[in-house]
């Protein structure tokens, strides 16, 4: 994954917020996905247009945390999502 | 449930968190069943503006499965504006109607929002049956329509029988109905009384040895667990926990059966009466244990028994009371 790629949220997915924590329901329901504090951000901007630099600034705004810790976190935690198919990458 | 399913339930239980939110849109009608609980009524329903409002409400509550109910709720001319706000905010959304207002449009438009299921009344295997009960002729043609232009567009439709003197003697045909349609088939022994006390409605439902001559498994939670239930399941429930029911006036109950109102939508926020300012009798249900069912808790054939808080309440004024129905046709069972 690049930090220049532009990623979408999948459609049909249910989100609520449980505290820190961000629950994603797959479109029947029978899949759940728990993101921390930080992966919810993430998921937050994923819009289909901004690129993962973009949302990686945005980390490093909010949250105390050096750079290319940032970098990664966030890097694996979009991968994930992309194999799990809550995410997908623009063309 | 997943085991991680399991672990959320469980988390929103402990927060008092709403997962089941259960909407009445309008009590307006085309039937007059003769089981109805329906009342007559005065208040304005609840304007589209303020349902949007709520469904948004609900949604930062957390909740995922959310039930629109009536009435008739193609009654509602903002329906498809109120489905589509459901499906844009991701919930698991069913719908509970007559199902003789859906024609082809209707059944695109529940298609297009995504709705999960559609829950329709079966009141018997024959029109007869059905259009009597339901005290609308034609309803059952209306019903069997409906069916096959949801099914013919994918969506789930659930029939939902209520067993009554009338019926009961068709409830193996109206499963095979349901199955030859490919919908899901449950059908129920309750029959409350209406909102404001009159028990006429119960006057329809079946004797006890009609109800222990059914099919248990196709009554509404299946046939009875073999395991003990001594740890109180069937004492306390999720009503007013994780369950709640709003009218179209938007009182808050603790859910459609257990008719308390413990708040106001048009005078409150969810999150006040839910969480920050919660009704004492709401505070009361979440701290009941089982063992404050002196009666039930005791009781030898607890394990047998399908007792409702709701029930009890509707029936007696008081959620822990035993319930006269679930009480014989629990010691019916273990004879």
């Amino acid at each position: 994954m690049n930090i220049s790629a532009v990623l979408e949220k999948k459609e049909g997915f249910t989100v609520r917020a449980m505290g820190d924590e961000t629950l994603i329901l797959d479109p029947h329901g029978s899949a759940i996905h728990v993101a921390d504090e930080v992966g919810g951000f993430i998921y937050d901007r994923i819009d289909g247009v901004l690129p993962l630099s973009r949302v990686l600034e945005a980390i490093l705004e909010v949250y105390d945390i050096d750079e290319e810790t940032a970098r990664k976190d966030l890097l694996s935690f979009v991968e994930k999502m992309v194999e799990q198919n809550i995410l997908g990458i623009m063309p | 449930m997943t085991g991680l399913r399991r672990e959320i339930y469980e988390k929103y239980k402990s927060q008092n968190r709403l997962f089941v939110a259960m909407l009445e849109l309008t009590y307006r009608c085309v039937c007059r069943c003769v089981h109805c609980y329906i009342d007559e009524y005065e208040s304005p329903e609840l304007s589209t503006e303020e349902v949007l409002n709520l469904l948004n409400q609900l949604k930062d509550e957390g909740v995922f499965n959310l039930s629109l109910t009536g009435g008739e709720v193609f009654l509602r001319k903002d329906l498809e504006t109120i489905v589509a706000e459901a499906g844009r905010l991701g919930f698991f959304t069913n719908l509970l109607t007559t199902g003789i207002l859906i024609d082809p449009a209707a059944a695109d438009m529940l298609e297009r929002h995504k709705v999960h299921a559609v829950e329709m009344s079966l009141l018997g295997a024959r029109a007869e049956t059905h259009d009597a009960l339901m005290r609308h002729p034609g309803a059952f043609a209306g019903l069997m329509n409906a069916v096959e232009l949801l099914r013919e567009r994918g969506i789930p439709v659930v029939l939902k029988n209520t067993v009554l003197r009338q019926n009961a003697g068709e409830l193996e045909e109206m499963a095979a109905l349901a199955a030859a349609r490919d919908c899901l088939f449950n059908a129920s022994l309750s029959v409350l009384p209406k909102i404001g006390g009159d028990q006429e409605p119960q006057s329809f439902a079946v004797d006890f040895e009609t109800a222990l001559s059914l099919n248990p498994r196709l009554l509404l939670g299946g046939p009875i667990p073999d395991e003990d239930t001594s740890g109180g399941a069937f004492l306390t429930c999720n009503a007013g926990r994780t369950n709640c029911g709003i009218s179209p006036f938007g009182d808050v109950y603790p859910c459609l059966i257990w008719r308390r109102p413990v708040g106001s939508l048009r005078t409150q926020t969810l999150r006040d009466i839910w969480h920050d300012n919660p009704d004492p009798y709401l505070t009361r249900i979440r701290a009941s244990r089982p063992e404050e069912s002196d009666e039930c808790f005791t009781c030898e054939v607890k394990k047998s028994c399908r007792r409702c808080p709701g029930t009890a309440f509707a029936e007696t004024g008081d959620f822990q009371k035993p319930v006269l129905s679930a009480c014989r046709l629990a010691g019916k069972r273990e004879g």
